[in-house]
């Protein structure tokens, strides 16, 4: 094979898995499902609340209309166009995991092989714990539906579950988290640091919950004098993270810890960041990921954590709509984090009401061919110690 | 020190593989129901995704043989595998599969229309209903 096969956009490197034609095909299928899904077929599940569900709920129970998410989901549920919309976007999301993870094992062993190999380039580490329990709201349900979770492994040294991500992340997000999924460190570096932080100088940085470092990574070039840790609790994906960076030329040592209690000393880091992980935690891990923020800062440094926004706000039939993932999607944190007051938390979590804001900012990622031009936002929750 | 790592922390399960497979096909936890019949349109509408996609993969298989004899007259042993979408190819095989997906998943218009159009079929027996009665 001359050159690697990659999806339009996409930056190969050494551990990317490289799908044959026909799985690339399966992919790019994949792609065309979703988007065909959310343009052409989602927005018939509003049509159907206002034109079916919605009156069939107010008529069986004397005109009074669904109250809140809940009832519009349940109000939904009898309905067979939502059924139907449901099971096909069920069945895309595991046709999307199946069809990377067929051309994942199918070089499982040539991965292994290259993480190896990729070893010892950039002077990262990683430092593996096998005895970490693994919290209950990621041990019972593997988030997203991705087989294997973060921590599956199937084979000595296994990284596969990390080459499932960092590809399946891509074609899950049709490529709009840029060419390396790195858009969102991208983002909060340009769009918030540089923005509104310009002197912000980090001796030491922290990435909480880091998966395979692909959002760690701008932080390595934003501020080469700093030393970048990162902290995941999956063994696979922090072995695949260690030999992509490594691969990669960046120098990160990673290790394999729970946000809500590392080792690492008080105030020992000037940044902390964490990248969509806030909705793949439990409330009360939240509060303890908050608490140990607070902890690990030294005085003047910052906590940023990039998500989505909370329900408040937002039009119940709207939260419905982006609730279908709690529910159905192994997104089962994704709701109850959105319910959360997470600037109270963080508040009391120690950093008090005045150190702590919500920021909207916009997404950096750069569009090529082929693709509309369309920025995204990403919701920053920041804590100044 | 990749190779020496144990693997299976014992602390926790996690998904586990059928015999004969090496990577699990499915994500721990539980796959929800939609439709009361135990699952099984939800097993249908799984095995015609699937289908769809081997169908889509076939015929993008066919465009790059198509594509691979037109520049070179015959097909030399590996030609398909090598062949790279340009940028403009690959932009033209992402409106073919959105073409393609708007044909199978057809039936979501036709539903959306019959919505806003408040039909059932209990207004097209009546329909029918009414032609017999001016028998």
């Amino acid at each position: 094979m001359s050159t690697p096969r990659t999806h339009p956009d996409q930056q190969s490197h050494e551990l990317l898995p490289t799908p044959d034609h026909d799985e690339a095909a399966r992919q790019g299928f994949v792609q065309a499902l979703k988007a065909h899904i959310a343009t052409r077929v989602s927005p018939g599940v509003r049509e159907v609340y206002e034109h079916r569900a919605a009156p069939r709920w107010a008529s069986e129970r004397g005109g009074a209309a669904p109250a809140d998410r809940h009832e519009i989901r349940r109000a939904l549920q009898g309905d067979v166009y939502y059924q139907l919309w449901s099971s096909v976007r069920r069945s895309s999301q595991h046709l999307l995991w199946a069809s990377v993870a067929d051309s994942v094992t199918r070089q499982a062993g040539d991965l292994a092989d290259r993480a190896q190999a990729a070893t010892g380039r950039a002077g990262g580490s990683l430092r593996l714990d096998p005895g970490l329990e693994i919290p209950w709201y990621n041990a019972e349900v593997d988030i997203h539906c991705m087989p294997g979770g973060y921590r599956g492994e199937y084979a000595p040294g296994d990284v596969a579950v990390g080459a499932l991500y960092d590809q399946g992340v891509f074609v899950y997000a049709m490529g709009q988290m840029g060419p390396l999924n790195d858009d969102y460190g991208q983002s909060v570096v340009a769009n918030y640091l540089r923005a509104q932080h310009p002197a912000f100088a980090p001796g030491r940085i922290l990435d909480m919950g880091c998966t395979v470092g692909n959002a760690t990574l701008p932080y390595v070039d934003a501020f080469p004098d700093a030393e970048v840790h990162a902290i995941d609790l999956g063994a696979p994906v922090l072995r695949y993270a260690h030999a992509r960076a490594e691969a990669l030329g960046r120098a990160v040592h990673f290790s394999q810890q729970n946000a809500e209690r590392t080792d690492f000393p008080d105030g020992h880091f000037d940044l902390i960041i964490s990248h969509i992980v806030l909705h793949e935690m439990s409330p009360a891990a939240l509060r303890r990921m908050l608490a140990e923020c607070h902890r690990l800062l030294a005085p003047g440094g910052l906590m940023i954590h990039a998500d989505f926004p909370g329900y408040a706000g937002v039009d119940p039939l709207t939260q419905a709509m982006i609730d279908w993932d709690t529910w159905n999607n192994h997104e089962p944190l994704w709701g109850p984090m959105r319910s959360m007051d997470l600037s109270a938390e963080a508040a009391g979590a120690g950093f008090g009401a005045g150190a702590v804001s919500e920021v909207i900012v916009p997404t950096t990622r750069i569009l090529q061919t082929g693709k509309q031009a369309r920025q995204g936002q990403l919701w920053l929750l920041v804590g100044r110690r | 020190m990749l190779g020496g790592v144990p693997t299976n922390p014992a602390t926790a399960p996690q998904a586990e593989p059928v015999d004969g497979r090496t990577f699990p096909t499915k994500a721990r936890g539980a796959r929800p129901v939609f439709f009361a019949d135990g699952g099984a349109t939800d097993a249908v509408l799984a095995i015609v995704t699937s289908l769809a996609a081997e169908v889509w993969a076939l015929r993008e298989r066919v465009t790059t043989l198509e594509t691979v004899l037109a520049q070179g007259g015959t097909i030399p042993a590996g030609a398909v595998e090598a062949h790279r979408p340009s940028p403009a190819e690959a932009g033209h095989r992402s409106a073919e599969a959105a073409a393609f997906t708007a044909r199978v998943f057809r039936v979501f218009e036709e539903m959306r229309e019959e919505a806003l159009a408040g039909d059932t079929p209990d207004g097209y027996e009546a329909l029918v209903q009414r032609a017999y009665d001016e028998i």
